[in-house]
């Protein structure tokens, strides 16, 4: 590619006008394949931290070791998700007397060492379609 | 270049790429093959034996131990640290034969496959490494391995069992009773009474509030009863005491606090007293907390009642130095900076009038252990000693004492061999007594038999095998089943 061929292409992608983009969350590590994923995103540090007002949210059938789910024409901005697996399907994320989740459970980034993620660790920038990681835990 | 010229190059290369391992070789103490781990599982070998192995012998004693302390270029660097590996030495009228397999525990099967540890260890950070859901993601299932209803338990402290196959060593899963319990920590330690009936702690010392959990499961594997208490403080506790009508556990002065890695945040509080939590073995009743001079336990022996009074012992130790500093060095491969004497103390209680005084043996035994046969006695205790004389700090003795006088046996491998907790082996004559056993000076792993009366006599029987096998924590004999 020549200097000048290169300048154009360049000039080309910033002259593009601002589009809706694709977020995918891309799941892996899910322990059993039985019950169900369920997957929130979220816009909003408030909204995130305390569950409520996802922007999208779902459930899929959990029928193997990883899971895709891609949500279509996003605006760029700041986005985290949160996933847990319901394996048993009492439609809730399981703890122990201690109050340690005994299910699998996930945050966009990986966030979080110990509890629940920050949003601010959790975030990704769309900018561009934009492949979350996500590895269940 | 001639044929010579070219051999004698050969010769200088091989010379020039022997001086970093010939350094190692002078910086790592010998007695650390101990400690330098095994890869994979290992098939079964024939050992060679000397001396007649007693019919009653005739079993499998099992073993539990660190023993993957590397993957790639990581290497664990503290003692609590590796992937547990269950050891079956066989022992039948044709011989003696070893094996050794992993215990398939959840993290074990996430780092296999990933071909790198993912998960921090008990007391080693990696950099990078991931969070994990819980602290079973940090469950290595190494320390213990005890039959109950008919399978074995690849016991760790602080989280659910892992079910091994007595036959094949293979994982079945966790034991979880039900969800409440999923995941709670349940001690490498748990006590079996008279009728059977399985007795656990699990020390909850990691969130806000600690909590001591309380195990009575059923000989047939049900869980009978269970209670959660809280806790004043969160001391260290690893064992526990069982008596025919208490159950006793010692919040020791190894207070957490916070760290890096959970042995980092086990700390010293030298002016806490340590409490003697007295619990109801009928419903898990607080019967009384008594205050004691702080202290540090990991193993209690036996324990009796006589009258009002109540007996057991320890092998108490001055401070936690030997969890934090000691057992990283060991794991590192370097000789100890300080030594951390274990001594067998009993203590007599009285629970109604709240006191516990302490009596010093002055007998430096650690792995108590006895005939569990019969668990409410005065009994002799067997361990393993010589700490404080031994050039690894590292017992080489096994020793019979009578808890009562303090009066002990004492039977010296000398330096060059590394034994492993004894275990009674119920027979004729009052039994025997055999332990696993590391000889660094030969290479050499192995077990050796006792007669139970004659300790001091030595071995009437060995076997051994040029496998260096890591040096474990605690096990169980079996007979009848090889």
């Amino acid at each position: 590619m020549t200097k000048k061929i290169f300048l154009a292409t360049l000039g080309l992608i910033v002259s593009m006008p601002i589009v809706a983009q694709d977020l995918t969350l891309a799941i892996t590590q899910i322990r059993e394949a039985r019950g169900v994923v369920y997957w929130s995103v979220y816009d909003s540090d408030k909204n995130f931290e305390a569950g409520e007002s996802a922007l999208a949210s779902g459930g899929s059938r959990a029928a193997g070791d990883s899971l895709r789910i891609t949500l279509h024409d996003l605006s760029p901005g700041n986005y985290a998700a949160k996933i847990y697996h319901d394996a048993n399907e009492n439609g809730d994320l399981d703890r122990n007397l201690i109050g340690l989740p005994t299910e699998s459970y996930g945050f966009s980034n990986n966030a979080g060492s110990r509890g629940p993620a920050s949003f601010e660790d959790a975030k990704i920038v769309l900018d561009g379609n934009t492949v979350m990681n996500i590895r269940m835990r | 270049m001639n044929r010579r010229e070219f051999i004698q190059s050969l010769a200088a290369l091989t010379a020039l790429q022997a001086i970093p391992l010939a350094a190692r070789a002078a910086s790592i103490p010998k007695w650390s093959s101990g400690f330098e781990g095994v890869n994979g599982d290992l098939a079964p070998v024939e050992l060679t034996v000397t001396g007649n192995i007693p019919k009653a012998c005739q079993g499998t004693l099992y073993r539990n131990g660190p023993a993957l302390y590397q993957r790639g270029d990581q290497r664990y660097g503290h003692w609590f640290d590796p992937d547990g590996m269950i050891q079956a030495y066989n022992i039948n009228n044709r011989g003696v034969s070893h094996r050794g397999r992993f215990v398939r525990t959840r993290k074990f099967e996430q780092e296999a496959k990933a071909g790198r540890f993912l998960f921090n260890g008990a007391g080693t950070v990696f950099p990078g490494s991931l969070a994990g859901g819980s602290n079973e993601d940090n469950n290595v299932a190494n320390i213990n391995i005890q039959p109950h209803n008919g399978e074995l338990l690849a016991l760790w402290e602080a989280g659910s069992p892992y079910r091994i196959d007595p036959l094949t060593l293979e994982t079945r899963g966790q034991l979880v009773w039900n969800e409440d319990l999923n995941g709670v920590p349940f001690s490498a330690h748990p006590h079996v009474d008279e009728t059977g009936d399985m007795w656990n702690i699990g020390s909850v010392a990691f969130i806000e509030q600690p909590l001591l959990v309380l195990y009575h499961l059923g000989k047939d594997g049900s869980l009978r009863k269970s209670r959660a208490h809280t806790l004043d403080f969160a001391g260290y506790m690893h064992d526990f005491v069982l008596t025919p009508r208490y159950l006793l556990a010692l919040n020791s002065s190894a207070v957490m606090c916070d760290g890096p890695t959970y042995v980092d945040s086990i700390g010293w509080e030298p002016d806490r007293p340590s409490q003697l939590l007295v619990f109801d073995r009928n419903d898990f009743s607080l019967v009384t907390t008594i205050e004691v001079p702080a202290t540090f336990v990991f193993h209690f022996g036996n324990a009796w009642e006589d009258g009002p009074l109540l007996h057991f012992t320890a092998a108490a130790y001055a401070s936690n130095d030997l969890v934090t500093v000691g057992m990283r060095e060991l794991a590192q491969q370097q000789a100890m900076s300080q030594t951390h004497t274990p001594e067998l103390v009993r203590y007599t209680v009285s629970v109604t009038d709240k006191r516990a005084s302490i009596h010093r043996l002055g007998i430096d035994m650690e792995f108590p252990s006895f005939n569990k046969q019969t668990p409410f006695s005065a009994q002799p205790l067997l361990g393993a000693g010589g700490q404080r004389t031994s050039k690894a700090s590292l017992a080489s003795h096994v020793l019979r004492v009578d808890p009562r006088s303090g009066e002990a046996q004492t039977y010296s491998y000398g330096e060059g061999t590394i034994v492993e907790e004894p275990l009674f082996v119920d027979g004729p004559n009052g039994g025997y007594v055999v332990h696993s056993f590391l000889n660094y000076a030969l290479d050499q792993s192995g077990i050796a038999i006792l007669a139970a009366e004659h300790v001091a006599d030595g071995p009437i029987a060995m076997a051994h095998m040029e496998r260096v096998m890591p040096l474990g924590f605690h096990g169980c004999f079996l007979a009848g089943t090889a």
